[in-house]
């Protein structure tokens, strides 16, 4: 670019700044004072920003928000407990306390290997636990067999998962005679299920539902109970039993 | 008597506005400061017309170029703490101004964007329409000088936002190259580059009108 062009452009440069200037200006209006004083009066001009909280709180807000949620979600998924996920079939009560005797200083007698269902844990004294009744009682639907009402068959869940344990006293066989009661010496003034079921003559290999009835004499054999008979549940006070016998619950008082 | 006192009054007024049209910039920022108005309004007095020309060449729009000298004023009210008197009062007043402009401009822009007219409009940097001046003979010189400035003010909104600020500034606002530079807070040869630029992009479209 030689000097000639340098010049014109200068000149160039200078009429359109001579242009520009040549523009008329425009004025405010009369009332521009009046308009700015009044907008001075409603107070600072508005950015849109939330400018009444602090910069650190106005980012710490949306944070404690998000660890708050992230840590309840988190908390449950990683902390459940065990049983959260099982579900709740039926529930079991223990219808079957345990007993109270004296400590045995004899020897314990051998167990058969084979018969799992002798199987018990030793028992201690305890002046504090005492024994409970069989609290389950028999459905009103199943009063009379043959009747409107009458269940029509099955069986309760709670009792086919029961396992078959017949309970007895540390040290007596179960096998041994129903009438060799043993010494019960303990504070419990109502009789358990199996000291029940042997006082009315019955001997089955479990004294709570699910039992199956081994042999009857004396006053059950005289109420109607027979051999085979599964017992579905007790009524010490009263003094009767519901058992299932061909698909049907059948109710037995012993007078 | 009583008219006594009014022309009295009236003279306290006249002195105290005189007194306050010598003042210095500074002077009217400090008195300000300690809660005199009427210093205030000497300032309003002295800025309101050239920060109106000069949003309003900025946007090409009157109402809104009041609008936004009327916003300046308001925030340099507000900010009258926070303004240290090592600066010049006009760089400071119109560096709001310009950046209120800007922002005036980039919303705009969004709008266009989010608008479906928009779709067949472009940036605003580049698609204010540039018609050719009409060459027909006009019988009157008015029309003519309406037409031209009409045309000069259509060229100056076609400029890039960069260039318009400070081209306006030197060309129609008439700053020197040292105050457009502190106004647009930038160096004395960028600031000149850039009026240089815009002259010469305005110079493609006002080619009919330069002798």
């Amino acid at each position: 670019m030689n000097n000639k062009d340098l010049n014109t452009n200068e000149r160039e440069s200078d009429s359109i700044s001579q242009l520009l200037g040549s523009l008329r200006r425009v004025e405010a209006p009369n009332d521009f004072d009046f308009r700015v004083r009044s907008r001075i009066a409603k107070g600072r001009p508005v950015d849109g920003k939330a400018n009444w909280l602090p910069v650190a709180v106005r980012y710490a807000m949306p944070l404690v928000l998000l660890v708050l949620i992230g840590g309840y979600f988190g908390f449950n998924s990683f902390y459940q407990p065990e049983d959260a996920n099982v579900p709740v079939i039926a529930e079991v009560k223990p219808t079957i306390a345990p007993r109270i005797i004296e400590t045995v200083s004899q020897p314990e007698p051998e167990v058969p290997q084979n018969d799992i269902a002798t199987l018990q844990p030793p028992v201690t004294k305890s002046a504090d636990v005492t024994e409970k009744p069989l609290v389950k009682k028999p459905l009103r639907s199943l009063s009379v067999p043959g009747s409107k009402n009458e269940r029509p068959g099955g069986g309760s869940y709670d009792a086919a998962i029961r396992p078959s344990i017949n309970l007895t006293p540390l040290g007596q066989d179960q096998n041994s005679n129903v009438d060799e009661l043993p010494q019960m010496t303990g504070k419990a003034s109502r009789p358990t299920s199996t000291e029940f079921l042997r006082s009315i003559g019955i001997k089955a290999n479990s004294a709570g539902p699910g039992g199956r009835i081994l042999s009857v004499r004396g006053a059950a054999a005289n109420a109607g109970a027979r051999v085979g008979d599964v017992i579905e549940s007790l009524n010490i006070e009263g003094r009767s039993l519901w058992i299932r016998r061909d698909g049907r619950s059948v109710e037995i008082v012993i007078n | 008597m009583a008219l006594d006192k009014i022309e009295s009054l009236d003279t306290e007024g006249l002195s105290t506005s005189m007194s306050k049209n010598k003042l210095s910039d500074h002077a009217l920022i400090e008195a300000t400061r300690g809660g005199d108005e009427d210093a205030f309004g000497e300032i309003m007095a002295r800025y309101r017309n050239p920060i109106t020309n000069y949003i309003y060449r900025f946007l090409n729009d009157y109402e809104e170029a009041v609008d936004l000298a009327q916003e300046t004023f308001v925030r340099v009210y507000f900010a009258l703490d926070r303004y240290h008197t090592q600066f010049a009062f006009s760089t400071y007043i119109y560096r709001i101004a310009t950046n209120l402009a800007i922002s005036e401009i980039r919303k705009r822009k969004r709008r266009r964007l989010m608008s479906l007219t928009g779709l067949f409009q472009g940036e605003d940097d580049k698609t204010v329409e540039f018609q050719p001046p009409d060459t027909r003979i006009l019988p009157d010189a008015e029309l003519v000088e309406d037409e031209r400035n009409e045309v000069i003010e259509r060229a100056i909104s076609a400029l890039p936002e960069k260039y318009r600020a400070p081209v306006i500034l030197r060309d129609v606002e008439g700053k020197s190259y040292d105050e457009v530079a502190a106004i647009m807070e930038l160096g004395l040869g960028t600031t000149k580059s850039r009026i240089s630029r815009g002259r010469a992009l305005l110079k493609e479209k006002l080619q009919h009108y330069l002798q």
